[in-house]
C-alpha cells in the first residue's frame, strides 16, 4: 500500500545522497568540522529511516554503520578518519546502486554490499565506541497462560507529559482477563484538588498469554513516570480462582493504601489463596543513562516543495500563451478607444510580466547545482590517475534553464575528465616544467548579454595546433593543403573521429571525443570554442543561449510569415524602394550616406519578390553589419521562445518559433546564424 | 472460443491520400485538427510543411503527401491534420500529418494482415506494415514511427540537398 | 469528529507514509516540514497528538517538544517522536523535553496505530 510512496522515496533519497556527497567532500578538506558532522549524521538518519521503510534493507544496514560512526564522531567531538569519509563516499555510490537495481541485486552487487559492510564494521571497531546501546530486557519465550501482578502508580505529574493512565489500563485489559483496584488514598480534599495532577494509583491482575514484555511494552512511555511493578502470581488464568468476597475484601484494602510494600503483601496473600507458587523473573528496572546535550543542529534551508518538472514545462506553455494573448488583448483595447478597456489591459499586462518573470524565475536552476558531481568527479580521477589537481569554480550561481543544465551536465563531466586525463600533467612532470606542483581547473560561469557562458580552463599541458592538425590530415579529415587559423586547427579535435589521446584509458573511453559536447552544446544552440598556449593550458568556452526567454524584438513580416528579429542586434530600419535597389552595387545599399550590404530575406526564404514597400532592417554582430530586406515591419513585440523541434534541427538560423496572440506561429531568427548561413552559401563582393 | 487468445484485435483510423486508403494505429493518433495557419519555415524541405501552434506547443506539420511522393494538390475542405505520437530515438515525439480526409475507425484482428506487395507498389515498402481488407476497400497499414522518424527526414533532407546540387 | 494529528518530519517519505497510515486509520492529518514550520501550523489549528522527527533543519525535535509544551494549550497534549535509535540518551532527552512516547522507523502500519491509540482515543 505503501508502494505509491516509493517513487518519492527514490526522489528523496537521490536528493539527500547528493547533499551527502557535498557534506563528505567539504569534510574531506575540514575533518573536525562539527557542523558538517552533524548535516552527515542527519542526512545519514534520514535515509537510513526510509530506506528501512521501503524495503531497501541493505542501504539501510550500510547507512546505519556509517551513521553510528559519525554519531560517535559528533559525541567525541572528534575529527572524521579519512578512511571513513572515503568509505562513505564509495557508499554513497554503492547505494545509488542499490537504489537503480531496486530489489534484485546482481552478485557482483551483493559481493561489494558485504565487502563495504566488512569494512564499515572494522572501520566502526577501531573507533571508540559511544555509550552502549541499552540491551532491551529478553522477554521470556513461551506462550503459556499466565497470571501477573501488577503494580502501577502514576508520579503525580504524568499527566504533563501527554499520557493517560486509564488509557494504559484499557490497552491492558485488551489482553485478556483483568481486574483493576484504585487507590484513592492520595486524593487532596476537593478543595485542594489540582486537576493536572494524577492521584490515583493501582494495583492491576491481570491472566494473558502475553509475554512479559509485551506488557512492560503498554507502559514504556511512562515508565520513569511511575512506579511499576510486575509479580507472576502463577500459572493459568487464577482470576476464575479467586473468590468475590475476597475480591472485595482486597479492593477495600488496596482503596486506602497502596505502596511497594503493601502490594508485595497483597501478592503474598493471593498466591497463598491460589496456592501455585512460582515465582519467575524479578523485575529489573536499573538503566541509568547520560543526558546528552542536544547539540542543536542549525542549519539556514529554505523551505522548498518538490514539483515534477513537466509541470513546470505546462507552466511555462501556459505562462506564454497569456503573453500572446495578452499582447493581442493590448492592442485591441488600445484600437477600442475604450479607456476602461485599455485600462483593464494595462493591468493585465502588468499582472501578466510578474507572472511571466516568476515563471522564468522559477524555472531556473544556479549551475551551482553540478557542483558536486564536478568536485567529485576531479577527486575521484585525480586519485585515481594520481595527479595532483586543485579545482575552483567562479560564478555557480549563475543560472539557467533547467533544461539546458541536465544536457549540460553530461558536456562538462566529458570536458573534465578530457582535462584531468590528457590535459594536466602528473605532479612529477610538472616539477620538471618548473611549474606548480599542483595542477588547476577553473571553472567559470557569467552572463555575457543574451548568452551565459561557461569557462573550463586548466593549466596543463595545452593543446598544439600543429599536432591536431597532423592529427586530422592523418585520419583524412582534412586535406594536407587546406589553410586553417590557429583558432580553426584547435577546434579540428570537436569534429567526430577525433581523438588526440595518446593511449586509451579508462578515464576518457575509446571513440567517444568532444565531437559528442559539440553535438550536444548545438543541440541547445550553443557554441563551443578552445583556446590553448602550448605548455601552459587550455580552455574551452561555451556559449549558450539563454534558451527559454523572452525576447525583446521586431515583429516583421516577409510574404505571409512573420519573423522575430532580437532588438538587441537591431540598429536602425529604413524604408527601401524597388528604385533603390535597381542600381545597386556590390550588394550594398546606401543608407544615411553610408554603405551596408543587404541581404534579401523574401529571395533567400524562396518567399516571391519583394513588396514595392519593402524596408530594410540594419542589424549589426560582433563583426558584421548588414541590411535584412524584408516586406513589412509590424512594431516591437515580446516573443516567448519555443523550440522548434527535432524535426528543425538543420534550420540553426532561427532560434525557435514564438506563439501570437491569433494562434499563429512568428519565427525567431537568430543574426548572427543567419549571418553564416548566408555568408556560407554566397560570396558577398565587397 | 479457444483461439481468442491467438487474436489481438486494434483499433485503426483510416485516412486518404490520393485514390489510395491508409491505415493507422490509433495508439498513436492524439487528435485530428482543421488545418489551421500553417507558419513555413524556409529553407526545409517540401514535405515538411512548416510549424502550427498547437495549444501552446509548436507542431512540425508534416504533407502526408509529399512525404510519400505523390502529387501536390491545393488543401480542401476535408483536408485536415492528424496529429501521431510517435518515438524518435527513445524520445516521444508529436508530429502533425496532413492528409485528403480522415475516413473511419475499424477494428481489426492483426492476424488478417497480408504481407504488402514486394513489387510494382508505388510506396516504399518499409513504411508499410502490411495491407489489410477492410470492407471492399484494402487499406495499408502504416508504420507511423518509421515514417516520422527523425533520421528518416534528415537522411530525406539530405536527398533534397543532394538533388539540389 | 476525527481527531487531528500534527505530522512532522523533514523526510518527505517518512511524513508522506505516518500521514498516509494515519489517514487509513481515519485520522485527519495535517503536515509540517521542521519544527518551525510545525509551530505555525499549531498556532492554526487544534490537534490532539503532534508526531515529530527528531533531526531536523531549523527548528529541531527537541526543540519543537519544550516549545510545545511551553504553550498552555498544549500541556497535556500528546507528542510522539520518531527515531530510529535504540540509544537511550536521545529518547531521555526527548523524554525531558516532554515527549509522551517514541515511534521506531522502520515501523510497521499496525504498530504505528497502535502506538497512536495508546495516547488518544
Amino acid at each position: 500500500m505503501i508502494e505509491h510512496l516509493k517513487q518519492k522515496y527514490l526522489e528523496e533519497a537521490h536528493d539527500l545522497l547528493l547533499e551527502l556527497e557535498k557534506t563528505l567532500l567539504l569534510l574531506e578538506e575540514n575533518p573536525a568540522d562539527s557542523e558538517g558532522v552533524e548535516v552527515a549524521f542527519r542526512v545519514m538518519h534520514t535515509l537510513k529511516g526510509s530506506s528501512g521503510m521501503f524495503g531497501y534493507q541493505q542501504v539501510s544496514e550500510l547507512v546505519h554503520l556509517l551513521e553510528n560512526g559519525y554519531d560517535t564522531i559528533r559525541t567525541n567531538k572528534q575529527a572524521v578518519p579519512l578512511s571513513l569519509l572515503e568509505l562513505s563516499l564509495e557508499s554513497v555510490d554503492h547505494i545509488r546502486l542499490l537504489l537503480t537495481e531496486d530489489t534484485t541485486n546482481t552478485p557482483a552487487t551483493e559481493g561489494a554490499h558485504r565487502l563495504l559492510l566488512k569494512r564499515a564494521a572494522e572501520l566502526l571497531y577501531e573507533m571508540p565506541a559511544p555509550e552502549d546501546e541499552r540491551a532491551m530486557p529478553a522477554a521470556p519465550a513461551g506462550k503459556s497462560l499466565r497470571t501477573w501482578a501488577i503494580f502501577f502508580a502514576p508520579q503525580q505529574d504524568m499527566l504533563k507529559n501527554g499520557s493517560n493512565p486509564l488509557y494504559l489500563l484499557e490497552e491492558l485489559a485488551g489482553f485478556g482477563g483483568f481486574r483493576s483496584f484504585s487507590c484513592t488514598g492520595q486524593l487532596p480534599p476537593l478543595t485542594e484538588l489540582d486537576v493536572q495532577q494524577c492521584y490515583l494509583s493501582w494495583m492491576l491482575l491481570l491472566a494473558t498469554e502475553a509475554p512479559e514484555g509485551d506488557i512492560r511494552d503498554v507502559f514504556m512511555f511512562v515508565e520513569e513516570l511511575c512506579q511499576l511493578q510486575l509479580e507472576p502470581l502463577g500459572e493459568g488464568d487464577l482470576l476464575a480462582d479467586l473468590k468475590e468476597e475476597q475480591l472485595t475484601a482486597l479492593a477495600d484494602k488496596i482503596a486506602l493504601a497502596l505502596d511497594k510494600e503493601s502490594f508485595a503483601a497483597y501478592v503474598r496473600e493471593l498466591k497463598t489463596t491460589t496456592a501455585q507458587v512460582k515465582p519467575v523473573v524479578s523485575p529489573e528496572t536499573a538503566q541509568e543513562t547520560t543526558a546528552q546535550l542536544a547539540s542543536g543542529v542549525k542549519e539556514k534551508s529554505v523551505t522548498s516543495i518538490r514539483v515534477a518538472s513537466d509541470k513546470l514545462d505546462d507552466l511555462m506553455n501556459l505562462v506564454s500563451e497569456l503573453v500572446a494573448n495578452q499582447e493581442r488583448l493590448s492592442l485591441l483595447a488600445e484600437l477600442s478607444m475604450m479607456p476602461e478597456l485599455a485600462g483593464v489591459a494595462e493591468e493585465i499586462e502588468k499582472i501578466t510580466r510578474q507572472l511571466r518573470d516568476k515563471t522564468f524565475d522559477i524555472c531556473l536552476v544556479p549551475i551551482g547545482s553540478l557542483l558536486t558531481r564536478f568536485k567529485r568527479l576531479v577527486r575521484d580521477l585525480s586519485q585515481e590517475l594520481g595527479k595532483n589537481i586543485a579545482f575552483e569554480a567562479e560564478g555557480m550561481d549563475t543560472e539557467l534553464d533547467k533544461n539546458v543544465i541536465d544536457s549540460l551536465s553530461d558536456c562538462l563531466v566529458h570536458i573534465l575528465r578530457n582535462c584531468i586525463d590528457h590535459g594536466l600533467e602528473a605532479e612529477a612532470e610538472r616539477i620538471a616544467k618548473g611549474k606548480n606542483p599542483q595542477g588547476t581547473i577553473l571553472l567559470k560561469a557569467f552572463n555575457s548579454g543574451t548568452n551565459v557562458v561557461i569557462e573550463i580552463k586548466d593549466d596543463g599541458r595545452g593543446i598544439s595546433s600543429e599536432k591536431v592538425r597532423n592529427k586530422a590530415v592523418e585520419k583524412g579529415l582534412i586535406r594536407p593543403d587546406q589553410v586553417l587559423t590557429e583558432k580553426e586547427s584547435l577546434e579540428l579535435i570537436l569534429m567526430p573521429g577525433f581523438s588526440t589521446a595518446q593511449s586509451i584509458t579508462s578515464v576518457s573511453g575509446r571513440g567517444v571525443g568532444l565531437d559528442v559536447v559539440k553535438k550536444k552544446i548545438k543541440e541547445l544552440r550553443g557554441e563551443v570554442s578552445i583556446a590553448s598556449k602550448v605548455g601552459q593550458g587550455a580552455t574551452i568556452t561555451i556559449a549558450l543561449p539563454l534558451t527559454i526567454s523572452i525576447i525583446d524584438g521586431l515583429l516583421v513580416r516577409v510574404a505571409d510569415t512573420d519573423y522575430v528579429l532580437p532588438l538587441s542586434f537591431v540598429e536602425k530600419s529604413y524604408s527601401v524602394t524597388p528604385a533603390d535597389l535597381l542600381n545597386t552595387k556590390n550588394n550594398q545599399l546606401i543608407l544615411d550616406g553610408e554603405p551596408v550590404i543587404y541581404f534579401n530575406l523574401a529571395e533567400a526564404f524562396s518567399a516571391g519578390s519583394l513588396s514595392n514597400n519593402a524596408f530594410g532592417v540594419v542589424i549589426h554582430t560582433g563583426t558584421m553589419r548588414m541590411a535584412l530586406l524584408v516586406d513589412e515591419i509590424i512594431g516591437e513585440y515580446q516573443a516567448v521562445l519555443k523550440p522548434l523541434g527535432k524535426f528543425y534541427q538543420e534550420q540553426d538560423f532561427l532560434s525557435g518559433g514564438s506563439l501570437m496572440g491569433d494562434g499563429t506561429v512568428a519565427l525567431v531568427l537568430d543574426p548572427q546564424k543567419l549571418i553564416q548561413e548566408i555568408t556560407k552559401n554566397r560570396t558577398i563582393d565587397i | 472460443m479457444s483461439k481468442v487468445a491467438e487474436q489481438t484485435i486494434n483499433s485503426f483510423l483510416s485516412f486518404k491520400l490520393d485514390r489510395e486508403t491508409f491505415g493507422v494505429n490509433v495508439n498513436k493518433v492524439i487528435e485530428i485538427l482543421e488545418v489551421p495557419h500553417i507558419t513555413k519555415i524556409p529553407k526545409s524541405p517540401a514535405f515538411m510543411r512548416g510549424v502550427i501552434n498547437l495549444r501552446g506547443t509548436v507542431l512540425p506539420v508534416v504533407d502526408a503527401r509529399l512525404k510519400f511522393g505523390l502529387k501536390e494538390i491545393a488543401d480542401s475542405v476535408n483536408t485536415c491534420i492528424i496529429v501521431f505520437n510517435i518515438q524518435v530515438a527513445k524520445e516521444q515525439v508529436m508530429v502533425g500529418a496532413l492528409v485528403d480526409a480522415v475516413q473511419e475507425v475499424f477494428d481489426m484482428d492483426e492476424s488478417q494482415l497480408m504481407p504488402p506487395p514486394s513489387i510494382g507498389g508505388k510506396f516504399r515498402t518499409d513504411f508499410i506494415r502490411g495491407m489489410a481488407r477492410n470492407e471492399d476497400d484494402f487499406v495499408m497499414m502504416l508504420d507511423v514511427d518509421k515514417i516520422f522518424a527523425s533520421e528518416e527526414i534528415i537522411n530525406l533532407q539530405q536527398e533534397v540537398e543532394a538533388v539540389k546540387a | 469528529m476525527a481527531k487531528s494529528i500534527l505530522v512532522v518530519d523533514d523526510s518527505e517519505t517518512i511524513r508522506e507514509a505516518v500521514s498516509f497510515t494515519l489517514e487509513n486509520a481515519q485520522y485527519q492529518v495535517q503536515k509540517a516540514v521542521d519544527g518551525e514550520d510545525a509551530l505555525q501550523i499549531l498556532e492554526k489549528g487544534q490537534f490532539q497528538l503532534v508526531i515529530t522527527d527528531l533531526h531536523m533543519p531549523r527548528l529541531d525535535g527537541i526543540g519543537l517538544i519544550k516549545a510545545i509544551r511551553a504553550k498552555p494549550e498544549h500541556q497535556f497534549t500528546p507528542i510522539l517522536f520518531l527515531t530510529t535509535e535504540s540509544q537511550a540518551s536521545r529518547k531521555e532527552e526527548a523524554r525531558a523535553a516532554g515527549a509522551t512516547g517514541w515511534i521506531v522507523k522502520p515501523f510497521v502500519p499496525e504498530k504505528l496505530v497502535g502506538v497512536v491509540q495508546k495516547l488518544i482515543r
